[in-house]
């Protein structure tokens, strides 16, 4: 064996160790993967973040048939909201009232989904409905949002509520809602 | 693990073996791969170095396993390689490494002590550089890996490697020069 090549055989085990090929592998491996996962983590938080930016949870909301005094309060279940019929039902929509925590001067709901949202004015006495309908409405502070579907069975809804304070939202909420044989379930998304 | 390796091996167990072959594999095709630069060759050669490390452990018994074996697997390659050239009667296997320091073999009885006074001078020169020069001066006279092999194990260019390589065959040729050689 050449000189050199046998003196190179009795090079400090330290140097020969920094230098181990499959171990510098493994670590360039592991630099790679820990760099992913770091940037899963941090893809995944800046999504959750976005998609939470405004939904903080900070309202609470009651689903009340119009014309009767129950209201159920909605969390991240669904829960029976009413048995509103198109057929049989005497009251025209489902009404979503809404207690936010935020300071917000205007809300604005739009639907995804089937149905129509609409405005009621609700007197002591009287109950009757206001020009504006659609799939997309602005409403005032605390004004009951109401959504009429076009059948009771199959419907799946959204209904997007988004608060705004001095034309900047600063909440929002999704509001789910299926329609089965008995009625409706509803939930907060 | 290292540790429990060779106790297996002072105790004439088998399983260490097992271990070292489970364990340094790839270690070692590594650097026969480097050395041999073929995959058959190194597979034939691999049985010679579990031979070695069983015949030579005891009476050895290393501190550093890794550093060890990967003299042992040098030294098989290298002889390996003398008995293929050998049998081919001066064939066309060369260690293109090797040329690239000229240092004159004289087969003396005083090699031995050279050799030594050699591993003293590489080592200390060595321990001057920096940790990023002395794994590129490994990688490619010990484990005998290609430039191309360095450039993308670290993640360096080629030419700057091959530059590094130059000025530290330069520096080392001064200090051999310097001593003697």
């Amino acid at each position: 064996m050449n000189k050199f090549n046998e003196a190179m055989n009795g090079l400090e085990p330290q140097y020969v160790l920094e230098a181990n090929p499959c171990k510098i592998k493994r670590r360039k491996t592991i630099v790679k993967v820990v760099i992913l996962c770091i940037s899963c983590i941090a893809i995944t938080m800046a999504s959750f973040k976005l998609n939470n930016k405004f939904q903080s949870n900070q309202c609470v909301v009651y689903a009340s048939q119009l014309g009767s005094d129950k209201e159920v309060m909605l969390g991240s279940k669904f829960s029976n909201v009413g048995y509103y019929s198109v057929t049989q039902s005497s009251f025209p929509a489902l009404g979503l009232r809404i207690e936010e925590k935020i300071e917000y001067d205007r809300m604005e709901a739009s639907l995804i989904g089937g149905g129509n949202l609409l405005k009621y004015n609700i007197t002591e006495n009287d109950i009757w409905q206001v020009d504006d309908w659609g799939n997309k409405l602005k409403y005032n502070k605390n004004e009951i949002i109401f959504w009429q579907p076009f059948d009771s069975e199959n419907s799946n809804t959204c209904i997007n509520v988004s608060f705004y304070l001095n034309d900047t939202i600063v909440d929002n909420v999704d509001i789910q809602i299926k329609g089965n044989e008995f009625g409706y379930i509803a939930m907060i998304k | 693990m290292d540790y429990r390796i060779v106790e297996l091996l002072n105790e004439r167990n088998e399983k260490g073996l097992e271990l070292i072959e489970k364990k340094y594999k790839k270690y070692c095709m590594t650097i026969l791969n480097g050395i041999l630069k073929n995959e058959n060759d190194s597979m034939e050669c691999l049985n010679d170095v579990w031979l070695k490390l069983w015949n030579s452990i005891p009476p050895n018994k290393p501190k550093d396993l890794d550093a060890y074996i990967a003299c042992v697997v040098r030294n098989c390659a290298f002889n390996y390689l003398k008995y293929q050239k050998a049998k081919k009667r001066g064939g066309s296997v060369e260690i293109l490494s090797l040329n690239e320091i000229i240092i004159t073999a004289k087969e003396t009885a005083e090699e031995k002590i050279e050799v030594e006074e050699l591993k003293r001078l590489i080592n200390a020169y060595l321990s001057n550089q920096k940790k990023k020069k002395r794994i590129i001066f490994v990688l490619r006279y010990f484990y005998m890996l290609q430039i191309e092999e360095i450039a993308s194990l670290l993640n360096i260019n080629k030419k700057t490697i091959s530059t590094i390589l130059f000025r530290m065959r330069q520096e080392l040729k001064e200090v051999l020069v310097k001593e003697g050689y």
